[in-house]
């Protein structure tokens, strides 16, 4: 399908009009998860990490979450813990969707007892469907993050647990916005209007990776563009626009 | 520890390959973080950067070639397809083929940040990544259908060393790269594929290699992979 401003703008239209937006989130202490598991420890760095952000590991085996003295650990443990992070995210306005997968075949394969002559090493155990998660604002309404923050992974490594963080403790912005005009979704797309592409928007807040600095975190419009012409190389774009501006900024005001 | 990294970002003719905006930034943020973490432990390190100039006009440079022939590991970044059951990595003109008489010498890993290392439907064996009796880097990484092109997504480069300096496998460390980049809805799915004489073999060089075990080049005799 040739990408053209209407494939955006009538989603663009029906949300900007259907409420007004979300507040700025300003990123504050404390910790979400330091709060939720007191046995997480943080991976040492030399960097300046935002709260919320780094890299972990924990030991399963010190925690009352599962004390059946199996060595490796499962399944049904990474599982507990992610619910354990999920109930402890309610508390702090959010609802975090842990993503966590086991790697049986590759962390337990060992050469020699298995005579598949297939190479792939296998289908891995994974949380179930990966969902949204969501700031819950005062209002009432529930904002899905769309960036590659606002999230907790955990993966299973031998008898531990390694993870990410990438989840920012935040107070809500007592900032009137409003949305920004369609003309900054229309600067961001214009280079791609024309060629053959699908387009799936997506609106929400915008967090960055744990190893990123971030002071706010903003409504967002992200737009993915994946190219649909057999002709030519496959192509898949990552567009974010910046959703509100403070009051007083009139420059791109819808 | 010889690294080579590369990117080609604008193409000729641009409407056979539309411009990557951010194909500098994954290879170029490995490179900086992985030198700032092999700085730190003392390993001795070279870079090298090969960029449209040498991912030329129908083929490599000498310059680049000699780069990517005398590196541990080599990290590129460009459009990708599969043609038929062939990788092609496509230059600012033409396009360059990885698999076609590889040399002795080269990288024992190999990351190729493009959109089709294989497509979904392939399975690496059925394509000239696995060839009797070529040389190959004992480790490829890519993507199995497309790879995104954003500035988040392109921090995926500096993930991938971050958990490779944590003791992570390289395909561990690649996997975990994508998924830190990107939310779970959007996910591109990373493969990775690792070579060796005997299937056995390579998977064995896919659950084991690190920067604390690192792997030699190898054949591509037969290969093991995994996506994510």
């Amino acid at each position: 399908m040739r990408l053209e401003a209407g494939a955006v703008a009538g989603w663009f239209g029906e949300l900007t009009a259907s409420a007004p937006p979300p507040d700025l989130l300003v990123v504050a202490a404390p910790d979400l998860v330091d709060r939720a598991l007191d046995f997480v420890h943080e991976m040492p760095t030399l960097e300046v990490r935002d709260p919320g952000c780094y890299l972990f590991f924990l030991d399963p085996l010190s925690s009352t979450v599962d004390d059946r003295g199996d060595d490796r650990v499962d399944a049904q443990t990474l599982a507990a813990f992610a619910r354990r992070i999920t109930i402890s995210a309610n508390e702090s306005r959010r609802r975090i969707v842990v993503d966590w997968d086991l790697d049986n075949d590759l962390d337990t394969y060992d050469s020699g007892d298995d005579d598949r002559d297939e190479g792939s090493l296998g289908e891995l155990q994974a949380s179930p469907v990966a969902e949204d998660s969501f700031v819950l604002l005062r209002d009432g309404r529930s904002v899905p993050s769309v960036g590659p923050g606002g999230r907790v992974t955990l993966e299973a490594r031998g008898t531990l647990i390694t993870g990410t963080s990438s989840v920012r403790p935040f107070v809500q912005a007592d900032q009137p916005a409003s949305w920004v005009a369609f003309d900054a979704v229309l600067d961001e797309l214009a280079p791609f209007l024309g060629i053959e592409a699908e387009l799936t928007p997506r609106f929400g807040y915008y967090e960055y990776p744990w190893t990123d600095r971030q002071t706010v975190i903003r409504p967002t419009f992200v737009l993915v563009l994946e190219s649909s012409d057999a002709t030519q190389y496959r192509s898949k774009w990552v567009l974010t626009v910046p959703a509100t501006l403070p009051t007083g900024d009139d420059s791109r005001r819808r | 520890m010889d690294v080579t990294v590369g990117w080609c970002s604008a193409f000729d003719p641009s409407w056979v390959a539309t411009r990557l905006f951010w194909a500098s930034r994954p290879p170029a943020l490995c490179f900086y973080h992985l030198g700032q973490y092999l700085a730190t432990v003392a390993v001795p390190t070279t870079g090298r950067a090969i960029l449209d100039e040498d991912l030329g006009v129908g083929g490599l440079s000498p310059a680049a070639d000699a780069a990517i022939a005398g590196s541990d590991l080599v990290y590129l970044s460009s459009h990708g397809r599969l043609d038929g059951n062939t990788y092609r990595f496509r230059l600012r003109t033409g396009e360059w083929t990885p698999t076609h008489a590889p040399p002795a010498g080269g990288p024992a890993v190999l990351v190729l940040d493009t959109c089709d290392l294989v497509t979904p439907a392939v399975t690496p064996k059925n394509t000239t990544w696995r060839q009797a009796g070529q040389w190959s880097p004992a480790i490829v990484l890519g993507f199995s259908g497309p790879a995104s092109d954003g500035f988040d997504a392109s921090k995926r480069g500096r993930m991938f060393a971050e958990h490779l300096a944590t003791g992570l496998t390289y395909a561990k460390a690649w996997f975990r790269a994508i998924r830190d980049t990107q939310p779970p809805q959007q996910r591109d799915k990373g493969i990775a594929i690792g070579f060796g004489p005997t299937v056995i073999d390579a998977r064995h060089t896919l659950r084991t290699a690190s920067l604390t075990n690192p792997p030699t080049r190898t054949v591509a005799d037969e290969c093991a992979w995994q996506r994510r």
